[in-house]
């Protein structure tokens, strides 16, 4: 059996993301973004022992045994939180893609060839540490995970949670607030069970 | 939200189904779910080819792929909570037991 047929938004969503992975970030450049995702791939290569790559790596492979003293390791080696979020951001979109097209049967996509974009900075004044190890605008809880970082956050919660699952909002159509929703022949039962079962594997009891 | 859903939809299931595939969780297709979840998660190529195949040949072409983007964007959302140390709320915290699998101490000491 040759890849699972994928819709057409599913792929423009690959593009998109690839764009922005291969572009400048809040934190940082082009190609410092494609080192991170080549480190959470767990790509060997030359001069990488950063502590965003260290991150890159945990983040990836074993986010169930992430602690608060080993993110202070990696801010005493010059990671702000700031730039974790950014890597976060990266790292655990590019493995709802991967995953995604691993299933469906697709070979690894390449990592884009990065731009020369440098950073672009951009401090949120109203994010605070509220709940999580990180800033947060408001309680640390999905939605606001990557909120110190508006450029994850859309990525993220505006986009790929979208495409991939149900957007984050109430009302009818493909959201979460439609308990009774089907997409492409999955109920909403269904699509509970898939991510129970998802984060059960994961051991992410949220 | 398994447990809203199947309410609104007028089903019954069973939480334990989740953690253990011998038991029947009421969610038609868990098992070729579970299987092609666990693949995908764990990135074993020949369990994923079965897996995708039992699934196809169950549920459809498209509601795979379907599962598939869930089961992806998943991934994302659990390395989003497990990477800034956001556990389960309170009022969920049982949740373990009802799947089979006991809550990790750390959850567990915060409440405590």
């Amino acid at each position: 059996m040759g890849e699972v047929a994928v819709p057409a938004e599913i792929d423009e969503l690959i593009e998109r993301q690839w764009t922005r992975l291969r572009r400048g970030g809040t934190w940082f450049s082009a190609g410092e973004r494609t080192l991170i995702a080549a480190s959470a791939r767990g790509i060997p290569l030359p001069d990488i022992d950063t502590p965003a790559a260290t991150a890159a790596q945990m983040i990836h492979d074993e986010p169930a045994h992430i602690t608060r003293d080993w993110l202070a390791e990696l801010e005493a080696n010059g990671l702000t939180l700031a730039e974790y979020v950014e890597v976060l951001g990266i790292v655990s979109q590019l493995r709802a893609i991967d995953t995604f097209e691993f299933g469906v049967g697709r070979p690894t996509r390449p990592l884009p060839e990065p731009t020369a974009e440098g950073p672009s900075p951009a401090v949120v004044t109203d994010a605070t540490i509220n709940g999580g190890w990180v800033p947060t605008v408001g309680p640390a809880f999905p939605p606001s995970v990557l909120s110190s970082v508006p450029a994850e956050n859309e990525a993220a919660m505006e986009d790929i949670h979208g495409v991939l699952y149900l957007a984050p909002t109430a009302g009818e159509g493909y959201t979460m607030g439609n308990m009774t929703v089907v997409r492409d022949g999955l109920s909403r039962t269904q699509m509970e069970f898939v991510a129970a079962r998802t984060s059960l594997v994961n051991e992410c009891f949220f | 939200m398994l447990r809203a859903s199947a309410e609104a939809n007028d089903e019954t299931i069973d939480m334990s189904g989740i953690g253990s595939v011998s038991i029947d969780s009421g969610v038609p297709g868990d098992r070729v779910l579970t299987a092609l979840t666990d693949a995908a998660i764990l990135r074993d190529p020949d369990e994923m080819e079965t897996a995708r195949a039992r699934s196809i040949e169950e549920l459809g072409e498209a509601t795979t792929m379907r599962a598939l983007a869930v089961a992806g964007n998943f991934e994302m959302m659990n390395r989003l909570l497990d990477a800034i140390g956001v556990g389960p709320p309170q009022r969920i915290i049982g949740i373990g037991d009802e799947i089979g699998v006991p809550l990790p101490e750390r959850f567990r000491s915060q409440f405590s």
